[in-house]
């Protein structure tokens, strides 16, 4: 590569440059006509809100995707990637927050694979060892190269991907979400080869919820907002509360509505409970009518904690007591049983059957009590639908496929679900997720009503600050794992939880 | 490796799946030398080099089929066609060098370029037309042997008119060993080497461990597929003209339901169903395995049934094995840790 050429032309020639850059998949409209620019050597922080258009512009800066309009230029020449390693090749690479590597092979493999050194056409593994090796000491990083990738953790299954990054010469380096699933030590680690990358010349793009890590690392902050380019500055320019207005684009404001007065009985309570390496020793009670969000960054453990509740996954240790009873969860079935029901993160991977109509979706969970003698009672069943549908205004026929839904209305069918089995304790994984603005206003109103009418103890797990103050009667923030506050709604405001849901403290130190 | 503490704690957290996936090979090579061991004692006749001799000619043809079966398997993908290409070539190569004499000394060209071409069509439907390719070479499978029983016309191929070389290779025995034992082992071995050295091997591992992976690392999901396909074609023709000139009369049945002999020793032979992990020397042992338990038995007189109740309860062992280590190795790829590991 022409180095002293490219550094001379440096400030002149951008690393990257975006120019119209246009997306639909169908009716929607991923990204519309984005333009910026990428200096070299430059770390260039993407922010957005989910569904802003982040990982689209990446797919199609990496060849995973091709634009329906616009162009890109490396360094001065128009390029169009065809697949990733048309763009490796050219040393543009992306690592994501969950890699993607081949778990059965070995570090080195993982490292050339596609690329391997070669002898007289076999795979020369002495030298792709040697090379891997020198890579991931490049990163400062110790690794027996000839060990299986699985069984690594996120953070060095993400080294492994950096280091096959470099293998080529590489100008831009994409991350994308990177330390969502890392420790802060980890974390730490990662800032420091990045800002290594950088004093190398190489350009990295660097996407992140967290607000603190943009401020210590970016050198420049591209803000998007519904796949359109809403603004690109130095970081020095741009402070948080301006960085977050111009991501939602709209002040934030949620009206809290009155509190109940009196609480009834604790439904759920939650001693000690904990699994090694996951959380540790979380205590709390959800009383009657009472809704209690939980604060906390994506991966602090939030979801861990509900679902061991519910018998997914590892069985904690500590003790779970629903309605004075105590109980040892050990699946969801035992779990329901007792009026316990959990909304799950992910709708589309483990809420609803999309395959299936909003019927028998909402029938699900309830089939024992809709049979007779073992057999459906399909009027049975499309009434208890048509019932729950009307409750939850869900758009769309009783008959009509999930799939053929909205986000926002799958969700619903999904609460719909559990609400059918008249349970006594909800658990809500972000139950607002990526739904639009309207529907979200629904599903606040629908939450509301069932605690305060429906007399439901409802505990809510959401990333969304605002909807948390307004919703909720009592906020538990967690913390690597540790429930680190436990603030009753008149003493919170986005300052005092954020900053305990950012807080480090963790138990090693 | 200058920091102490660090390698001891990889050794650890990595011990899980490395040893599960050691722990799998090891599996068959122990079950291997029970078997054995059992027959020894249990029969005098067990344990003797004719009838070690006998035991690896039997599995000889099957462990060829097996080594191409492995190449499909990896991918993540069966082929159950395999009985029914080495049907069609047998008959098909050995008619016309029957009728046409000149074709004699081109038997394995012709073989190959048979085998390949029914290789690549299963190859198209699997990954062109994104059947599934249990599905796909279910129909293959009845489209093959109906072609050779159409071509064939209820007629056999005689043995009078096979090449006689190919004839004399079938009975011939070189240092000790059946001909065909020495042949299995070098079309192992290939398959080994271009399995574990060439890129168009460690491809195959790397698409079978995680295609969407594949995807991100640029690798053509496509070619990848339909190479394996062609590969496994083109060994199961050779094991089909082995067992024709083996056998001496061929009519259009040669070869028939072995599919399920193949893929068993496939999965006995610790390939992972799911793809992505497993030797071809695995599967070629698998082959022994299946040999052994049909010739020791044979030996102590049992019935049919208690054979295919130990074949069966092995198939089942082995996968049961199998989705343990799976479990282990994609579990531990997405485990996360939340808190800080304690020092």
């Amino acid at each position: 590569m022409t180095n002293s050429d490219s550094s001379l032309r440096a400030a002149a020639i951008p690393r990257l440059r975006v120019s119209g850059v246009s997306k639909s998949f169908e009716a929607v409209h991923a990204l519309r006509s984005v333009s910026f620019d990428l200096a070299p050597g430059e770390i260039h922080a993407l922010v957005g809100e989910n569904g802003a258009g982040k990982s689209t512009l990446v797919g199609m800066i990496t060849g995973l995707l091709e634009p329906d309009a616009g162009s890109l230029e490396l360094d001065g020449l128009p390029v169009r990637f065809r697949n990733p390693l048309d763009a490796r090749a050219a040393g543009v690479a992306a690592v994501y927050q969950d890699p993607n590597l081949f778990p059965h092979l070995s570090i080195a493999e993982n490292i050339f694979t596609g690329q391997y050194p070669k002898r007289s056409g076999f795979v020369n593994s002495a030298s792709m060892r040697e090379k891997a090796r020198q890579l991931l000491k490049r990163l400062d990083f110790e690794l027996d190269v000839d060990s299986l990738v699985a069984g690594l953790t996120v953070a060095e299954s993400q080294y492994v991907e950096i280091a096959r990054a470099l293998s080529s010469d590489l100008r831009l380096l994409i991350l994308d979400e990177p330390t969502s699933a890392l420790t802060p030590g980890e974390a730490s680690k990662l800032y420091e080869v990045v800002r290594r990358l950088k004093a190398d010349g190489t350009t990295v793009v660097w996407i992140s919820h967290r607000m603190e890590e943009v401020r210590i690392l970016a050198d420049t902050i591209t803000v998007l907002r519904d796949g359109q380019h809403v603004q690109t500055s130095p970081s020095s320019e741009l402070d948080d509360a301006t960085m977050i207005k111009l991501m939602v684009g709209r002040s934030v404001t949620l009206e809290a509505v009155a509190r109940q007065d009196a609480l009834g009985p604790a439904r759920l309570s939650v001693k000690g409970l904990s699994i090694p390496g996951i959380f540790d020793d979380i205590t709390f009670d959800v009383h009657e009518g009472e809704i209690v969000g939980v604060a906390g960054l994506v991966g602090s453990g939030r979801s861990e904690i509900a679902q061991a509740v519910f018998g997914i996954g590892t069985h904690p240790t500590g003790s779970v007591t629903v309605d004075g009873k105590v109980v040892t969860p050990r699946s969801p079935s035992q779990m329901a049983a007792l009026g316990v029901a959990y909304l799950p993160e992910d709708r589309d991977a483990d809420g609803v059957i999309s395959s299936m109509t909003i019927e028998a979706n909402v029938a699900l969970p309830s089939l024992k009590r809709l049979s007779r003698f073992g057999f459906m009672r399909q009027t049975r069943e499309r009434e208890l639908a048509t019932t729950q549908r009307t409750a939850l205004s869900i758009k769309g026929l009783v008959g009509d496929l999930v799939s053929s839904l909205s986000g926002g209305n799958r969700q619903k069918v999904a609460l719909a679900r559990w609400l059918a089995t008249n349970p006594k304790v909800l658990l809500l994984d972000e139950p607002t997720h990526g739904i639009d603005v309207g529907t979200k206003a629904q599903v606040h109103d629908i939450m509301r009503d069932l605690a305060r009418k429906e007399r439901l103890a409802i505990l809510m797990i959401s990333s969304d600050l605002p909807e948390v103050l307004a919703l909720s009667d009592r906020i538990l923030v967690i913390s690597r794992g540790r429930l680190v506050a436990n603030i009753d709604i008149a003493d919170a405001n986005q300052e005092n939880v954020l900053a305990a849901a950012t807080s480090t403290r963790t138990g090693a130190a | 490796m200058s920091n102490p503490t660090a390698v001891t704690r990889r050794r650890l957290s990595l011990g899980g799946s490395t040893s599960a996936l050691r722990v799998r090979f090891l599996g068959v090579v122990i079950f291997l030398a029970i078997l054995v061991i059992a027959f020894s004692l249990l029969s005098p006749q067990f344990f003797t080099l004719g009838n070690g001799r006998s035991v690896l000619f039997t599995a000889a043809i099957l462990a060829i089929a097996a080594a191409g079966q492995s190449l499909v398997v990896l991918t993540g993908n069966l082929d159950l066609s395999v009985g029914s290409i080495m049907g069609l070539t047998a008959y098909v190569v050995f008619d016309l060098a029957g009728k046409n004499a000149a074709l004699q000394p081109f038997v394995v060209i012709l073989a190959l370029a048979i085998g390949a071409l029914l290789g690549f069509i299963n190859g198209v439907f699997v990954t062109v037309l994104q059947i599934p390719s249990i599905v796909a070479t279910l129909g293959t499978l009845s489209i093959y042997r109906g072609f050779v029983s159409v071509y064939a016309n209820a007629k056999e191929v005689t043995s009078g008119t096979l090449p006689p070389w190919m004839r004399a290779l079938a009975t011939q025995v070189w240092l000790g060993l059946p001909s065909y034992v020495w042949i299995s082992a070098v079309i192992i071995a290939i398959v080994a080497v271009a399995l574990t050295r060439l890129p168009w091997g460690r491809k195959i591992y790397a698409y079978g461990s995680n295609p969407k992976a594949a995807r991100f690392y640029g690798l053509s999901s496509t070619r990848i597929v339909i190479g394996a396909y062609v590969g496994a074609g083109m060994i199961a023709a050779i094991a089909g003209l082995l067992l024709g000139a083996q056998v001496g009369n061929i009519n259009s049945l040669l070869a028939n339901g072995i599919e399920l002999q193949v893929l068993a020793a496939v999965v006995i032979g610790g390939v992972s169903i799911w793809g992505g992990s497993g030797s071809v020397i695995g599967a070629a042992i698998g082959a022994v395995v299946l040999a052994t338990i049909n010739n020791g038995l044979v030996l102590l007189e049992v019935q049919e049934f208690y054979r295919l109740l130990i074949q069966g309860a092995a198939i089942i062992a082995a996968v049961w094995v199998d989705a343990i280590v799976q479990r282990r190795v994609i579990g531990s790829g997405t485990r996360r840790r939340i808190m800080e590991v304690e020092s």
